[in-house]
């Protein structure tokens, strides 16, 4: 588990370097389920709307494929593989501040069926060192230039 | 002269023409600063004000003129303060007028020229008293004494009575009360009560008979309560009279130093000037020396920090921080051009603000929705909404704007809009759409009408539903139409009110260039600020185009007899989006339209129109303080929730972003739609094209 | 046989020098060297004819501990960090094409197969860009040092803009925006393009096996010989030298290059009325941007302004700008005592590029 301050990545969890920091997962029959991270939260804030591409739409690695609204807050996620959108997380539909509280539990956000698994996963961060690394450099030159939300009373 | 009193003859003239001399040295330093405007320069301004003085025009000076006396708006807000404002005025204006006349036809005075005439004419009475006889009294010398003390009466007893009533027993000032304020008050009535005493012992001192001291009534009264005193008169008449010729100097040499006084020349200067200007923003570049125009400069001198536009302010009612008012901000930049900018003070030189205290001063210059309800109220019409922008302007130049500023530039330049999002996807709202098909709205190489949707409406996945339903509706009028997709860049709003005078323009090049590839000649907007910034900054380059609001489309269908209704039952208010009310003077077709729906009941807003509350949602508040912003909108959903209505309809999408928030956090019990969203879930059917 | 040295993360100095002292140790009989490396440390980098005050704020780079190069290369200043995966090619003279653009041309090709292999649709501009829809994503450079060609890149994965602009030396800081902005619009990376940073290691082996393609063999990893350590020991001494750093300069062009055809220049004339001062930016040899400004009289008083806006998409020739010019002054009825539309075709076509 990479751990920096108030932000946990588990180690087992790939994670796409982008704005809004998406952790995906590969699951049986090689599908991919994916959603925001604790750090894409905590930098964006309490989440109040979302919208995702429907299931069917097509995923284009690295463009979004849905959009997140934090109070002044609005944000791409980013698709982290190439393919078909299978399911959209219902619960996250209707009550997004999963993402925050659950960013890797209930507020998963899609489930995909990836065009080319092993290709888009290179370029994925992946294992202890890389993570920890990856979640210290960001979260550094977040703190530095205010990029955090502010705190809202939950 | 008299001789019985060289010395003393010729004093209150010389104290008043030393207070003259003062105030003619104030005068020209404050006039300085109006030197520094961009824009026009000051030449090129008063050149064009003659020219104008000659033509039509003149009519609307007139009108500001009357306005700057008999203040209308005043009169509106608050009947006491209107009441005290114009009794000082027309009293001022009547007293000076009646000893000047007095003054010009007495004998005693025949040897002082003209000019010096001016000095000598306030204190006449010092002279006219003396020398008084039963046969030189005429009706036209009593009704001089009459009016004299009349006036003097509804200066004092009226006007400054009100006003020290207010300020001292109902302490219904806004900001707070400072050792100069009192100063003003005392000396502004002062010098008359002193001249009442100075009347009344000239009254008894030179034994004049009552038939004739009675017409100077008050002074008359004051003289019975202190006769039975029985004091030596004559040398109190020296005193008094004295005493009042000092205050006099000191009042008319205290004018240009304090707003409150320097506005009685300022304001109708300004209210003149804003008659004859056009309303159009004049961005400041970095080689001006201020960020102001020569209208602004005038018009920052013309506010008394009266108060009256934080009455109104939406923003000011969370937290009563009279910082955030354009009263207070306006003063203070008053004083900084002042102390820069002042013929003499900028001989002196200051040094400039401390850091801390620009940051502070930054934070409550964008703590603004820029809703522009305080320019509808301002008793001497200042356009604060105007200003602020150029403030803002100012903070942008001297480099101490919030950083959230120049973010929002940075994100223009690399994605053309000020949520960074990558632009590309601008129509990704289009893909969740199955009803109507993309050759109806996209890639195509020219359309009559072009939808400009709007980065918020674009983007935000609350509001988002708006795009689709203007979609929607134009393809079912069966339009021609199209989206600039991925080639529609933010109209630059943002960076407009943000104060970044320089930095839209080519925003606004590459969305003119589109525009005239696709020769549309007419454009459509869901989102007032759009709307706003196409009117008021594109109109010159797109003159050709034809601008409308969803609303007005919708409005132009519904009376052409397009678009039928089927029925739908429900309570409906409307609230008006400041930048398309207030902004651009839409206010009547949505009501119409929405009026049009069978089964609907409509209620107005306790606030609405021109006095609408706004949603918080504008003037890039949310930038610096977001919680702020919520709280505004939830005031707006409170005064929702009281007229029982089940829908609330407004013309923006940022409007109903604010108020779906608002509505979430209060748990209220009403619904929020775009107009356009109303019309489709009303059931629309259109009639068949022409 | 082509020598590979693949690096992974180097100093910014050996960034540079390593590169230098193959060269310098490149003999007709040398295999060609391609060497793949990160610097660990941001830095700036001048080129050979540049007298790097005139180029650099030295003040802000030595407060922010930004350290400088000046290298044997031509070229312009450029800030360099660990989000650029650099490519050196050295190879001798008598291998290598003998005209530079047939150099960069050749040397070019796998990096620009590589961004495609990611998924850019980057092709190669003459002389030496490698752009993706009119914006450039990499830097180049390429000289003879001794007997050795020399072609250098890199991929741009990630850029500051903020501080590239920071640390050039300009004569106001409305030209450094200027600067930025025309980098904003001109310049792009792999994260603006793809919407996220591809792994370097992958990158990596890509660039490589497109390098084999190439070159029609495949390339064998080595290490620096000992001849060449030591002239990298020498490099190191002489690259921090101040005596070459702050060599005076030759060339001196105004001109700041943001790619292949966009540059970028700040200028005044002094006329009668005062000084006219311009910010001209050119896109081949159309006016792309253009800011007009000065301490003189004029009315309108938004006059220059509008200029700017008529004058921009125009090509940057005397007669026909000098037309519009005076067309302007006519039918907006400018008054500028002292400035004629001459001088300000003169100050507009002062530098001419």
């Amino acid at each position: 588990m990479a751990k920096y301050k108030d932000v946990e990545m588990p180690g087992d969890l790939y994670y796409f370097n982008t704005d809004n920091h998406v952790w995906a997962k590969i699951e049986e029959d090689n599908k991919v389920r994916c959603g925001i991270d604790q750090f894409g939260q905590k930098a964006a804030g309490t989440m109040a709307y979302v919208k995702f591409k429907p299931p069917g739409g097509k995923t284009i690695k690295g463009r979004p494929m849905g959009t997140v609204e934090a109070g002044k807050y609005i944000g791409p996620v980013r698709a982290p593989v190439n393919g078909t959108i299978l399911e959209i997380n219902q619960e996250v539909r209707d009550d997004p501040t999963l993402i925050n509280k659950d960013s890797y539990g209930k507020g998963w956000i899609a489930l995909i069926e990836p065009d080319n698994l092993e290709e888009d996963f290179k370029d994925l961060i992946h294992g202890e060192e890389n993570v920890q690394a990856f979640l210290e450099a960001d979260y550094k030159k977040y703190e530095e230039e205010g990029l955090f939300a502010e705190e809202e009373d939950k | 002269m008299i001789g019985e009193y060289p010395l003393f003859d010729s004093f209150c003239a010389a104290v008043f023409m030393v207070g003259t001399f003062i105030f003619t040295l104030g005068l020209i330093n404050n006039l300085f600063v109006y030197t520094k405007g961009s824009g026009k320069g000051l030449g090129q301004a008063i050149k064009e004000g003659a020219k104008v003085i000659f033509s039509r025009k003149i009519g609307q000076v007139m009108y500001a003129v009357f306005e700057s006396i008999f203040h209308p708006r005043l009169l509106k807000e608050d009947f006491l303060r209107w009441l005290a404002m114009v009794s000082i005025i027309i009293s001022y204006v009547g007293i000076i007028l009646v000893n000047h006349i007095k003054a010009a036809g007495m004998p005693e005075l025949d040897k002082i020229s003209n000019l010096s005439l001016f000095f000598y004419s306030p204190f006449c009475d010092i002279y006219f008293l003396r020398t008084v006889t039963e046969a030189s009294f005429n009706t036209i010398q009593a009704v001089y004494a009459f009016l004299n003390d009349g006036f003097g009466f509804f200066i004092l007893v009226v006007g400054e009575g009100i006003l020290i009533w207010r300020r001292f027993f109902k302490r219904a000032h806004i900001f707070r009360m400072k050792w100069v304020d009192i100063f003003i008050v005392v000396a502004l009535g002062g010098w008359f009560a002193l001249r009442f005493l100075a009347e009344a012992v000239t009254i008894l001192a030179f034994n004049v008979p009552d038939s004739i001291a009675s017409n100077w009534f008050v002074a008359y009264g004051i003289s019975k309560v202190i006769s039975p005193l029985g004091l030596y008169w004559p040398d109190f008449y020296i005193i008094t009279w004295s005493l009042s010729g000092i205050a006099l100097a000191t009042l008319f040499a205290s004018i240009p130093f304090h707003r409150k006084l320097w506005h009685i020349i300022s304001a109708p200067l300004s209210m003149v000037v804003n008659s004859l200007s056009e309303k159009k923003h004049v961005f400041s570049k970095p080689e001006d020396e201020t960020a102001f125009t020569t209208r602004q400069l005038i018009e920052i001198d013309a506010c008394v920090q009266c108060g009256i536009c934080a009455e109104h302010c939406v923003t000011y009612q969370q937290h009563q921080d009279e910082h955030i008012v354009p009263g207070d901000l306006i003063a203070a930049y008053g004083q900084k051009l002042r102390q820069k900018y002042g013929f003499f003070s900028s001989l002196i030189g200051r040094d400039p603000p401390a850091k801390i205290d620009q940051e502070r001063f930054a934070k409550q210059l964008y703590t603004c929705t820029l809703c522009g309800r305080c320019r509808e109220v301002c008793p001497v019409k200042i356009d604060t909404r105007d200003i602020r922008i150029s403030m803002r302007e100012d903070a942008v130049r001297e480099n101490f704007a919030p950083s959230a500023v120049h973010m929002a530039v940075e994100a223009t330049k690399e994605e053309r809009n000020v949520l960074k999002y990558p632009n590309y996807d601008r129509i990704m709202w289009a893909e969740f759409l199955d009803d109507v098909p993309e050759s109806a709205y996209l890639n195509k190489d020219k359309a009559e009408i072009i939808y400009f949707v709007g980065c918020m409406t674009s983007f935000s996945p609350a509001i988002s539903t708006i795009a689709e339903s203007n979609l929607r509706l134009l393809y079912l009028a069966g339009e021609d139409f199209a989206l600039l997709g991925e080639e529609e860049s933010c109209c630059g709003f943002p960076l407009i009110v943000g104060g970044a005078s320089q930095d839209w323009q080519w925003l606004r090049a590459k969305n003119v260039e589109r525009i005239k590839k696709m020769q549309a000649k007419k454009m459509i907007f869901n989102c007032a600020s759009c709307y706003h910034t196409y009117t008021h900054e594109y109109k010159e380059l797109l003159p050709e185009v034809e601008m409308f609001h969803s609303i007005e489309y919708l409005h132009h269908l519904v009376t052409k007899g397009k678009l039928k209704f089927k029925e739908f039952k429900a309570k409906v208010t409307y609230h008006d989006p400041c930048d398309l009310g207030r902004g651009c003077g839409i206010f009547e077709q949505p009501r119409e339209v929405i009026k049009a729906i069978p089964g609907i009941e409509f209620v107005e807003m306790p606030k609405n129109r021109k006095l609408g509350t706004c949603c918080g949602g504008g003037g890039d508040m949310e930038m610096v303080n977001a919680d702020l912003v919520n709280e505004v909108a939830a005031t707006l959903v409170g005064e929702i929730e009281k007229t029982g209505a089940d829908i609330v309809i407004s013309g923006c999408g940022q409007c109903k972003r604010m108020i779906m928030n608002a509505i979430k956090a209060k748990k209220a019990k009403v619904k929020v739609l775009d107009t356009t969203e109303l019309m489709l879930e009303a059931g629309i059917e259109f009639e068949a094209k022409d | 046989m082509i020598r590979l040295l693949d690096l992974n993360e180097v100093s910014y100095l050996h960034s540079q020098t390593i590169y230098h002292a193959v060269a310098y140790c490149t003999t007709p009989a040398s295999p060609g060297t391609i060497i793949i490396l990160r610097p660990r440390e941001p830095y700036g980098c001048v080129g050979y004819h540049q007298w790097l005050e005139k180029v650099i704020d030295v003040d802000y780079c030595h407060q922010k501990g930004v350290p400088i190069i000046r290298r044997e290369v031509g070229g312009g200043a450029v800030y360099l960090d660990s989000d650029q995966l650099f490519f050196q090619c050295i190879f001798p003279v008598n291998k290598a094409p003998r005209r530079v653009d047939s150099l960069y041309k050749l040397f070019l090709k796998p990096a620009v197969n590589t961004y495609r292999r990611l998924g850019i649709d980057a092709y190669y501009r003459p002389v030496n860009d490698i752009q993706v829809n009119e914006k450039k994503i990499c830097g180049t450079g390429a000289g003879r040092i001794e007997d050795a060609s020399v072609v250098v890149g890199n991929l741009l994965f990630d850029f500051n803009y903020g501080e590239m602009a920071r640390i050039l030396r300009v004569s106001s800081e409305k030209f450094r925006d200027k600067i930025h902005d025309s980098m904003q619009l001109y310049l792009t990376t792999l994260r603006r393009e793809l919407g996220y940073v591809p792994d370097q290691e992958r990158t990596k082996d890509i660039l490589i096996k497109e390098f084999e393609q190439l070159l029609g063999c495949s390339l064998y990893s080595d290490d620096l010989t000992s001849e060449e350590q030591q002239t990298l020991a020498s490099m190191d001494k002489k690259f921090t030298d101040p005596v070459w750093l702050y060599e005076k300069g030759g060339k001196k062009t105004n001109w700041i290059k943001i790619s292949a055809d966009v540059n970028i220049v700040e200028s005044t004339h002094n006329s009668p009325g005062g000084p006219i001062w311009i910010i001209l930016r050119l896109k081949g040899d159309t006016i792309d941007d253009i800011v007009i400004s000065g301490d003189f009289t004029i009315q309108p008083n938004n006059a220059l302004a509008n200029l700017g806006d008529r004058l921009r998409g125009q090509p940057h020739e005397a007669d026909p700008l000098l037309k519009m010019i005076e067309s302007f002054y006519k039918d907006q009825g400018i008054e500028s005592p002292g400035i004629t539309p001459e001088d300000i075709l003169k100050a507009i076509m002062t530098e001419k590029y």
